[in-house]
Parts: structure tokens; sequence; C-alpha cells
């Protein structure tokens, strides 16, 4: 069974990023733990023989090389918080020393 | 002997629409987030519908590469937070429990016979474009994103680590670069459209990635600098680490990468709006069927129709635009082997130095004809045809070249004997010298189409001079 | 029912402004306390629409569901209208494209009256995880409409709206069917177009129709059903229209499921299936075996499928932003961390962990073997029956605040619904009866594309129960 405590949530924060208080993270040590404590009997079944359903469809749709037009540059940026000039604005990507 | 691994990413020039929606897939030119649609754009609700032709180019390139195609398309998504990803995974493919890469296990031969392995190709989407506001990374605040960009179709193509050197990589590169203009998949000529990562460790240090080359002489220029700084460590006793650098091209060093590394744990899994697309045996037949003539087929031919050696064969097919403009110029002057000549030699020499592929070439096809026509009708010598050749290459049609600056070939004996007087007159220790040593003719020669503006026939002033110095 | 307001409409006995009066003066006696909707469009509006239906159907060239009012699940994208998913991250989205199924709508003369309200982003059983505040249940104030199409549900038995769209991961089209004493149906997958449904779980979820009886399901399945080329996972597979007969029928009753149901639930499956048998059906008990291990096979895949696809939520392009400026990293984790709700923050990290390394074969792809086992025996047991019977949900409509403390208990509401999504095979939820006035839903499940057989079932067992066009009283 899997450890689940203050470094498992933390990292799975990071993979999330998603960020919780202090608070938060000690409910969801909590709840995960019953969770996967609950997921825990399907490793009381032998599966060794089973082959995974990855999808209830065998087959994908695809599509002709036809271009249609889509979004309008205005309707693209609708919903957009934040933007100039046409583009999205996006948070800074450059982790180092900004002086 | 270093190793070296590369990932070549391409775009599938091909396509009309992007990867996994209908939105055209050329965006040059256009307002940024102006070629979008719920899709590439990541929107709620938006799911993805894959490009068949997409998947009949990636097919096009694996039996090219001799690969193994697997029997189905399974895409899978990789999952990572940046501002240039809609969704923020990738649709990409992988080689785990219930994926697999569209195509594994072939190879590219070079020249010498060696043969590099290529491990894998993937079809996968290109992320949207980053620009700083600023104009610099280092001082925006914040950054400008552009969806044109999202959802394109690339393959990923990746290759065993059996290259040795930088020359080795260079020469992968171009005949894969071939291959894939030869089928049509990728017109590498777009800017934007080859990007590479490469994988170098030397003996005694660890493998070093550099991201995002963006040009070929770019990969074999980085590879000279990582290698020699490498080999510079290891020969100092300091460790070589395991690291992701990139490439600056201006500055033309490798650079330690400015961004946060984070443990990435992609979560791979196959992407539930996607189930797998059957390849059958049929499709992969009616597809190689049709095939267009790939690189190694057109320099036998090329051997065998024109008379060409294995070396002068190659050096045109390796790039398609050259390959075609020969082509195109004995539909109209059908000398294969004086075609070639100029072609590979001053020809290319010109197109290297401007820095453009031979498809960039302003020259039409009749003016390669011309030129050599002239020469040939003895209107104009050799000496005059490489001086004009870069203009054209700029595009100037030579016959006009040659009326509007004078450039006839000079054949009247009378008045070259006048020009080899005044030469003799005015380089006594030469013309001692040269009665001694034939090299020093050569010199007089020289003077001589000096001062005809090199519009003399050189083989006949050679003949002359000798004359006269006997004489 | 709407063959009979279609005629009443084109034949003057109901005019626009009255006919659309009657479901807003509904709306302002009940909603208050019902809160079925997160944004209900202006009356006016939807009158307009309405003279226009009637021209339409005046001029013999209208489409099927001309001039009817429908509820929209607020997970569906509606172009124009704001679609929130019932949470804080997209309070304010609009969405610039309709989905498919609103199209289809819209092109056949469908109105949209409203967008209702659900559990955030459709994880939940019982809408109350909606950022909105909670949806009650018509029939019992106190009590939960289910969930999480909770809005469509009580919107339909409060009667706010003639017919409803919700969609279905793993109950949610029938939990509040069942609970609301109204029909839902969770299509076969790949029946009915995903382009525009915000996804939870993709592999496992479809949109349904809800209606007040089963001609009107009929017909608004029949509209939104059909392959889309935008939705790589649709079918092109006709689906045949079957008269089924209750005479000589076989039906499978779930022996596992009747187990964990509660006693007044059992109790008034079993008077329906008596009601059943009266008829010349056959019922016969079977066993669907590993129901014990469905549930968590179910939350694995659907938390797994959830953590990725909520990973587009970042604040940029749209959605919650906090205003920060700073490293993409930080940024993010604050936009996130204050746009999702609890629930929702909880299983996207149980699904991003179950995806990562080292535990992806332990659990995401055990849970995929379990889903093999349980589609080769619901398929194995089709063989020898028409359809499977068993109580759609468990328990009754649980008082609001009961469950939703308790994940493990939250999750046990689904054991009989997340089955058929495993599957993907279609069910529906019919009214079976009322304990002390409290709606109980039978659940049937079909072989995959029987969705009309299904639809055909729940009318015949209508003509005998008397259970259509409930009203919740006030």
């Amino acid at each position: 069974m899997v450890e689940v405590n203050e470094e498992l949530i933390k990292r799975l924060e990071r993979l999330s990023l998603i960020k919780l208080t202090p608070e938060e993270r000690e409910r969801m040590i909590r709840e995960v733990k019953a969770v996967l404590d609950f997921f825990d009997k399907i490793n009381s079944l032998d599966l060794s023989n089973v082959e995974p359903l990855f999808h209830p469809l065998a087959e994908s749709r695809s599509r002709e090389d036809s271009p249609i037009t889509g979004l309008s540059q205005e309707e693209a940026l609708l919903n957009a918080p934040r933007k100039e000039n046409g583009f999205i604005v996006g948070p800074r990507i450059y982790s180092g020393d900004q002086s | 002997m270093a190793k070296i691994g590369l990932e070549v990413h391409v775009h599938i020039t091909s396509l009309k629409t992007k990867l996994f929606c209908s939105c055209p897939s050329h965006y040059a030119g256009k307002e940024p987030n102006s070629v979008v649609c719920p899709v590439c754009l990541g929107l709620p609700g938006a799911i993805p519908v894959p490009n068949k032709k997409a998947i009949e180019e990636a097919i096009k390139v694996s039996l090219a590469l001799n690969m193994q195609i697997s029997d189905k398309v399974v895409f899978v998504r990789k999952h990572y937070f940046y501002p240039d990803m809609a969704k923020n995974y990738q649709i990409s493919q992988y080689d785990g429990p219930g994926t697999t890469p569209v195509a594994k296990n072939g190879f590219i031969k070079l020249r010498n016979g060696k043969t590099i392995r290529i491990r894998r190709i993937n079809i996968e989407e290109d992320p949207a474009k980053i620009v700083y506001p600023t104009g610099s990374l280092l001082t925006s605040k914040y950054v400008w994103v552009d969806y044109n960009r999202s959802g394109i179709g690339m393959l990923e193509i990746v290759t065993e680590p059996d290259i040795e050197d930088p020359k080795e990589a260079r020469e992968f590169l171009e005949k894969l670069r071939s291959i894939l203009e030869h089928l049509g998949t990728c017109d590498c000529t777009i800017e934007g459209s080859m990007r590479v990562d490469v994988n170098v460790s030397v003996p005694g240090g660890e493998r070093v990635e550099v991201k995002n080359i963006g040009s070929i002489k770019g990969v074999e220029e980085a590879l000279k600098y990582e290698i020699a700084r490498q080999e510079a460590l290891i020969s100092q006793g300091l460790p070589v680490k395991r690291e992701t650098r990139h490439w600056d091209d201006v500055r033309k060093v490798t650079l330690p990468s400015r961004y946060k590394e984070e443990e990435t744990d992609y979560r791979y899994f196959p992407d539930p709006d996607l189930p797998p697309t059957t390849i059958t045996e049929n499709w992969i037949k009616s597809i190689a069927s049709s095939l267009p003539e790939l690189p190694d087929a057109r320099i036998r031919r090329f051997m065998v129709q024109y008379g060409l050696s294995e070396y002068d064969a190659t050096v045109l097919v390796m790039d398609k635009g050259l390959a075609d403009f020969y082509e195109d110029v004995l539909k109209i002057y059908y000398k294969p082997k004086e075609v070639a000549n100029l072609l590979i030699n001053d020809y290319l020499r010109w197109i290297n130095e401007m820095n453009i592929r031979p498809s960039e070439s302003k020259a039409k096809p009749e003016y390669i004809a011309s030129l050599l026509k002239m020469m040939e009708e003895g209107v104009i010598t050799i000496k005059i045809v490489k001086e004009i050749l870069s203009d054209v290459v700029k595009g100037s049609d030579p016959r006009k070249l040659v009326e509007e600056r004078g450039l006839t070939a000079l054949r009247d004996q009378e008045f070259l004997m006048e020009v080899i007087k005044q030469v003799f007159a005015q380089e006594p220790d030469a013309v001692e010298k040269a009665r001694r040593d034939p090299k020093v003719v050569n010199y007089l020669v020289g003077q001589v189409m000096r001062r005809t503006g090199k519009r003399a026939d050189p083989y006949l002033v050679n003949q002359l001079v000798r004359k006269m110095l006997e004489g | 029912m709407i063959q009979e307001i279609q005629r009443n409409l084109t034949e003057g006995r109901l005019d626009p402004e009255s006919y659309v009066e009657a479901y807003y003066v509904r709306i302002e006696r009940r909603e208050a306390k019902v809160r079925a909707f997160i944004t209900l469009r202006p009356m006016e509006e939807v009158i307009e629409e309405v003279k226009r239906s009637v021209e339409r159907l005046r001029s013999g060239r209208h489409g099927r569901l001309e001039g009817i009012l429908i509820a929209v699940k607020d997970n569906i994208s509606t172009m124009g209208i704001r679609t929130t998913c019932g949470s804080k991250m997209l309070e304010t989205y609009v969405p610039p494209f309709d989905a498919t199924v609103i199209e289809r709508i819209r092109r056949e003369g469908g109105i949209i009256v409203g967008k209702t309200n659900m559990d955030e982003f459709a994880m939940g059983s019982t809408t109350e995880t909606s950022y909105f505040g909670p949806t009650r249940n018509p029939w019992d104030l106190s009590r939960t409409p289910g969930g999480s199409s909770g809005g469509s549900g009580a919107a339909l038995a409060a009667h706010f709206a003639e017919l409803a769209l919700g969609s279905d991961t793993g109950g949610s089209i029938r939990s509040p069917a069942a609970y609301n004493a109204v029909l839902g149906l969770k299509p076969s997958y790949g029946t009915v177009s995903r382009y525009g449904l915000i996804a939870y779980a993709n592999s496992l979820e479809q949109i349904g129709p809800m209606a007040r009886n089963a001609n009107d399901l009929e017909v608004l399945y029949s509209v939104i059903a059909g392959p889309d080329e935008r939705d790589a996972t649709t079918v092109s597979a006709v689906l045949e229209k079957k008269e089924v007969r209750l005479n000589g029928l076989r039906l499978g009753v779930l022996d596992d499921m009747m187990e964990v149901s509660e006693k007044p639930v059992k109790s008034v499956v079993n008077d329906v299936l008596n009601k059943l048998s009266s008829e010349g059906s056959e019922l016969k008990e079977v066993k669907l075996g590993y129901l014990d291990y469905a549930l968590p096979a179910y939350y694995i895949i659907a938390m797994s499928e959830a953590s990725s696809n909520l990973a587009r939520y970042d604040g940029v392009r749209y959605g919650y932003s906090s205003g920060e400026e700073g490293l993409w990293t930080d940024v993010y984790s604050i936009n996130r961390g204050a746009g999702f709700g609890w629930e929702v923050k909880r299983r996207i990290m149980l699904g991003s962990f179950m995806l990562s390394a080292g535990y992806y074969e332990m659990y995401y792809i055990k849970a995929l073997k379990i889903r093999r086992l349980i589609y080769d025996n619901i398929a194995s047991i089709l063989k020898s029956v028409d359809l499977i019977l068993s109580p759609t949900m468990p328990i009754l409509p649980p008082k609001i605040g009961d469950v939703i403390n308790d994940p493990i208990r939250l999750f046990a509401m689904d054991v009989n619904t997340v089955v058929a999504n495993l599957a993907g095979v279609p069910a529906i939820s019919v009214p079976a009866g009322f304990h002390n006035g409290l709606p109980v839903g039978l659940q049937a499940i079909g072989p995959y594309l029987s969705d009309y057989s299904l639809i055909s079932f729940a009318r015949e067992l209508e003509k005998i129960t008397g259970y259509r066009d409930l009203t919740a009283p006030e």
C-alpha cells in the first residue's frame, strides 16, 4: 500500500499545479488515504490473464484534410482575462533573476 | 568519438489542415489567434479528430525509412503545464502499455554504407507560439501567446545514438530532409518546419541534450561546440553532468537551460477521445505503390540515365530543389555532365555563400542553359560564366548581362596580341622567369585576363603568350 | 407532451405568451427554493422564439422540437449563453460555439429556457458540490434531487421545462431521473456527440435526454443522436427502432444490485416487477459478479481521465484568473487552487496520482481490466435475457448534507449505475413508484445500440404504472 503523507500530497500539488492551504492539505491527506483504501480491494483480484479495455469503441473516426473556417480573432479572445495586440497574455516563463 | 542521437521534429507541410481540427494549416503572416477553433484553442468541450492524410504521410515516411509500421495508430496524452499548451497536455505517441508509435526500427544508410538506426516515428501536434513583449525572454514580465501554430501536425523522428561526429549528423539530416522533400511530406524551406534536439556524450561524460536547433547547419555547429566543450571538461578532470542546454545561434554557443527543470512525470495514457485507428495491410500497400521516386532511386537513375558519378549524383539529389532544377535545365539543354558540373561546383558554391537553399535561387533553368550554350558557342568564356553566375542566382538573365556589360569573349588574335605586348612591356621580370618556369606563364595569362576584363579566351591567350615567349 | 403542445400552438389553442408564461410562473413560485437553474433566459426572448416557432408550425415546415422549452445542463456549450459547469472556474465563461447536440436542437426548433445546476464539473451524485449552491428536490425540498444533472431533473419535476438534457458519466442522468420521477436515458456510448460537452471522463460519459414521458424522450433522443464528424468517438451504426412487447419479454433482475439496495427501494421495485410479471414478462434472477470492484474501477478511470481533462483550466485562455503576476507554475497553482471546489481538487489529485509513473499499472491498468470483465459479463447476461433490471439508486433521495462529507458514502450511491458506463451499453431510468412521497426509479440496461428498445420498454411500462408527466406538488 502507498504511504499517504504530506510529502505525497505536496508532490501531487506540484504535479497538478493546485495550491492547497495547510488545513486543506491535512484534510486531503485523510481523504486521499480513505479513497485509496477503498480502491485497495481491486488488488485481491487475479487479473493476470485479463486484457485491459482501454475504450468502449474499437475504432476512431478520422477526418478529411479539408479546411473549415474556425473562430474569428474576436471570438478566440472573447474569454481571455488578459489580451494585448491580438495575443493572449500568459504568465512569465523565465525563472531567473528579473533584474 | 562522440555518441550522438537526434530527435527531429518536422511539420507535415503537405497537410491543408491541422492535425486534430479543420483549421487551415498555413498561418504565416496571419494576425495572431486568427487561425484557431475551439479544438486547437483548447476550449472546454472541444475534442480532437485525427486528420487521415496525416496518418498517410506518416506511413509514407515510415516506408521510406524502412520502418516496421504498427497495425494501429494510438494517440496518447503527454501532460505538462506551459503557457504554449492549449490543453496543458500534448497529443502525441508513446511506446508503453496499450500504446505504440506509428512506426519503429528503421534506418537511413549514409554514403559510406554506415547505417543510422531510427528508433521510432511519432505523430504529434505542435504547441502554440510564445512571443516576448519586450523582445527578450529575460526582461518580459509576462508572455504573449499565439495559438495559430497550436495543433499543427508534426512527425517526430528519433534515431539511436549511432552518429559519431557532427559531419555524420549533417549528412544524416540532409538525407532525411531530401527524403521528406521527395515524398512531399515536408517542404523544409518553410521557416520553422524542421527543429532538431540533439543528445550528445563523449567518453567519460554523461549525456547532454541540446534543444530546439532550427537548421541543419546549426546542428553541425552546435555539435562541434558541445563536443569541444565536453572534451575540454573531461580533459580537466571535471564532470560532464546530465543536463539540458539550448543553442544560441547568434553567439554560436550552447547555454544551460534557463527554465525551471521540474521532475517531469508526463503521465502518458491513451487519449480517451481517440480510440485506435487501424492501419491495414492494404492501406500500406496502396500507399507504397504510389510513392514518388525517392533519393536513393533517383541517385541510381542519375548515374544510369545521365552517366554521372555516384558523388555527383548524390550532391544533386541531396537537395531536391537542386535535383529538380538540374532536370529542368536538361529539358532545355541536354548536356548532363556539363550541367552537373556547373551546378555542383560554382552554382552550389554561390548558393551556400548566400546562405540560401537551391530552391530559393531566382535563377531560371533557361538561364543556366543559356550560360552553357553561350560558352559552348564561344560567345563567352568559362571565366565570364563564373563571374556572372552570382547575378544569375539573384535572378538576372545572363544573355542580357552579357549584352549590357559587353562580356563577349575576345578571340580577335590581333587585339589580344596588342594586350599581350603591353603586359610583356610592363612585366619584364615575369617574362624572363616565364621563359624558364612554365608556371609563371599562368601569371602572364592572368595579367592579360585582367586587362581584358576576363573576357579573353584563356586557352587562346595561353597559346599566344607561349608563342610570344618562344618568338 | 410534444405533439400535443405543437398541435395546440398551431391551432391557436395556446398562444405564445401564455404558453411561456405558464412555465415562468412556476419558476417564479418555486425556483427560489429549488434552485434548478444557474442561468435563466429572459422570458421575453423565449416568447419571441416561440412566436417564430409558431409561424414555422403553421407553415407546415417545422422541426421535430419546434416550440418546445428545453433545460440544458450547464456543462453543455451554448453559444452566447454562459456555461459554468457549476464551477467558479467558469463562472463568466461564454462559449463562442454550440455543442453539436445544441446545434441539432436549434435546427429542429427547440428553445433553450436556461442552463441547469449541476455538481461541479459533473463530479458528484447529489448536485451539492455546485459552486452556486445545491439544488433541492421538488418532491421534498430537504432532500437532494440526485446528480450530477440534478438541476435538469428538478426542472422537469417542477415543470420548469418540457424536456431536459443531462450528461451521464456514472449515473448522472439516471440518478436525477429516479429521484425526480422522470425518465432519463444514458445512451449507448458513441451514439450522441460529445463535441461541446465539457469533459469529465471521456470514455465513460454521454449527453442524454431527460423527459416527463417516454414519447417525448424518444423525440429528443432521435434529434440529438447520430454520428458527428467533430467527435471521433461517435459511431455510424444506425439504431434500430424496435417495438417491445412486455408479454414474453425476458427480464434479468440483477441480484447483486437488489441486495445492496435499502428496503423501501427494494419494495417499490418489487411491486413493479410483479406488475411486469402479470403482463407476461419472464423474470429471472441474474448475477453480475464483480459488482464490488465496479465502483473502484469506475472511480479510478473517471478520476484519471478527469485529472487530465481539467489540466487545461489555468486562467489564460478563459476561466478564473486571480490576476496574480509571476512564474507560470505559481500563477496556475493559485488560479486552480482558488477556482476549483474541494471535490474537484480531490479527484484531480487522485487522478494525477493514479496516472503517475509507478502507479499507472497498479491502478489505471487494473481498473481497465475490471472494466473488461464487467463488459464481458454484461454481454454474456444479455445473451440469455433481453433487458437487465435493477433499482436505479440503492437508497432513497438522501437529505441535503447527509452524504456529501463522506466520500465513500457518496461513491456508494453509484453502485448500480456505473456498470453501464463501464461497458458502454445503454441504460434508462423510469419512475417505478414512491415511498412516503419519495420517488424510486427502475433501471433497465440493454445491449449496445438497443436505445430505442429501452425507450419502447419505458413506454410499455408507463402504460401499466400510469407514471408519466408527473409534477411534484408545491
